[in-house]
C-alpha cells in the first residue's frame, strides 16, 4: 500500500497533494496518508468522500497527528 | 500606556483565540475556494465582514467612533496587494493565519511572522522604503467608494449587507469536524472587531485590528529599544499569539511541528514577501481584509482583490509543481 508522509505540510498542501495522488490511484487501490494538520484532515474528508474514492478509516495516531485510509473505488 | 495594555490584551486574546478556532485565514479561504469550490471559510470572512458593515459604520455614523480612512493609493495597494498574496501562499497562511497557528506550535508560520516583521521593517523605514514611496506616488482624493461612485454610504452599505446576507443564508456553511459552524464564528470575529474599532478609539489610535504597523512595532522595539510605534495595535497582536495557545491548546490543537528545511526557507520568503508587500499597499488580510473592507475604504477593497488575485496564482502554479516534482 502507499503511504504519503504529509507531516509538517499546511495549507493547502496536504490536501491539493492528496487529492492528487488519489486520482492517480487504480481502482480499488489503497493509499495511507499521514498528516498533523487539522484543517487539512478536515478538508480532505470533505473533499475526498463523495466522489469515486472513500475514507476506509480515519485514526488519531498521536497527539495531532493522523492517519487516513482512502481507497479508489473500483 | 496601561490603558493601551489592558484594552489591546482585552481584544487580542478573544480575537486569537477566535481566529484560531475558526480557522480565519485568508490564504485558507482562497486556496478552498480555488481546488475544492469550498466556501467554509469565505462563508466564516463574509460573516465577520457583514456584522461589522453595519455596526462600525453604525457607530461611525453616530460619531461613537472616528472611522478613520487610508488614502487611496491605488498603484501601492494593487501591487502591494498582489505580493503579499503571492507571500501569504508561500507562507501557508496571511497574516492572521500565520499569526494564530504560532499559538498551535507551527514553527514554518513562526519563522515567516519573523520574516514578514524583517521585511515590513524594510519597507517602512530601511532599504526598500524608497520603493514604497515611488509605489504611494499615485493616488486619488477619494479614498471610499461611495466616495468614488458619488453616493451616501449608506447606499452602498444596505445593499453590500443585504447581498452577504442572502448569500449567507443560502444554505448552512459546511460544518468543521473539530470546530463548530463557522458563520457563528464569523459574527463573534466581527464583533470583536467592533469591540477593536471602540478599543483603539478610546486609546485615540483610530483604526481597527491591524498586522502589519504592530508587528514590526515589536520587532522595533526588541531591537532598537525605540518604543514610539508601540501602541493599542502591538498589544493585540501579543494577544492574538497568547489567544490563539489558548484556542489551540483546549481544542488539543497544540503541537511543535516543523516542515522540511525547504519548506521552512518558503516560508521565510513568503514572510518577507509579506511584510514588504503589507507595507506597501498599507495593510494586509487584517487591517484591509477584516478592518477596511466593511469601512468600504477603496484602498482596502482594491488591496484585497489584489491579494486574491497573489494567492491564486502562486497556488496554482505551486499546485502544477508540487504534484508533479
Amino acid at each position: 500500500m502507499k503511504i504519503l508522509d504529509l507531516m509538517g505540510e499546511i495549507c493547502p498542501l496536504p490536501e491539493v497533494i492528496t487529492k492528487r495522488a488519489v486520482e492517480k490511484l487504480a481502482p480499488g487501490e489503497q493509499i495511507k496518508v499521514l498528516v498533523d494538520y487539522p484543517k487539512s484532515v478536515e478538508n480532505i474528508t470533505r473533499w475526498v468522500n463523495g466522489g469515486s474514492q472513500k475514507i476506509l478509516e480515519l485514526k488519531e495516531s498521536g497527539p495531532c497527528q493522523w492517519e487516513i485510509l482512502i481507497q479508489k473505488e473500483a | 500606556m496601561l490603558l493601551q495594555l489592558v484594552l489591546g490584551l482585552g481584544v487580542g486574546i478573544p480575537f486569537g483565540f477566535f481566529i484560531q478556532r475558526g480557522r480565519f485565514c485568508v490564504n485558507s479561504a482562497s486556496q478552498d475556494l480555488l481546488f475544492a469550490k469550498d466556501v467554509t471559510i469565505l462563508k466564516l470572512y463574509a460573516a465577520a465582514v457583514l456584522s461589522q458593515l453595519i455596526l462600525v459604520n453604525l457607530l461611525g455614523q453616530l460619531g461613537v467612533i472616528r472611522l478613520t480612512m487610508p488614502p487611496f493609493f491605488w498603484l501601492a495597494a494593487s501591487a502591494g496587494g498582489f505580493i503579499f498574496g503571492i507571500g501569504a501562499a508561500l507562507a501557508g497562511g496571511c497574516s492572521s493565519g500565520s499569526c494564530y497557528r504560532i499559538g498551535e506550535g507551527l514553527v514554518g508560520p513562526f519563522v515567516a511572522v519573523v520574516a514578514f516583521a524583517i521585511g515590513a521593517m524594510a519597507t517602512q523605514v530601511g532599504a526598500l522604503r524608497p520603493v514604497k514611496e515611488l509605489l504611494r506616488g499615485p493616488r486619488l482624493a477619494e479614498a471610499s467608494l461611495p466616495d468614488l461612485l458619488g453616493v451616501n454610504p449608506w447606499l452602498v452599505i444596505i445593499p453590500l449587507a443585504a447581498l452577504l446576507l442572502f448569500w449567507l443564508l443560502q444554505r448552512p456553511g459546511g460544518r468543521f469536524i473539530f470546530s463548530p459552524i463557522p458563520i457563528k464564528f464569523g459574527v463573534i470575529i466581527g464583533l470583536i472587531g467592533t469591540a477593536g474599532w471602540l478599543a483603539s478609539s478610546a486609546t485615540g489610535r483610530g483604526y481597527g485590528i491591524s498586522v502589519v504597523q504592530p508587528i514590526s512595532s515589536i520587532l522595533q522595539v526588541v531591537t532598537t529599544a525605540d518604543i514610539r510605534g508601540v501602541n493599542w495595535g502591538t498589544f493585540v497582536i501579543l494577544g492574538l499569539f497568547l489567544g490563539s495557545f489558548i484556542g489551540a491548546r483546549g481544542a488539543r490543537e497544540f503541537r511543535w511541528r516543523t516542515p522540511s528545511a525547504r519548506r521552512l526557507m518558503q516560508q521565510f520568503g513568503g514572510g518577507l514577501l509579506m511584510g514588504f508587500g503589507g507595507v506597501v499597499a498599507g495593510g494586509c488580510t487584517v487591517g484591509h481584509g477584516l478592518t477596511g473592507v466593511p469601512i468600504l475604504s477603496a484602498t482596502s477593497w482594491l488591496a484585497m482583490i489584489t491579494i486574491v488575485m497573489g494567492i491564486w496564482a502562486t497556488g496554482y502554479i505551486r499546485f502544477i509543481m508540487e504534484t508533479n516534482p
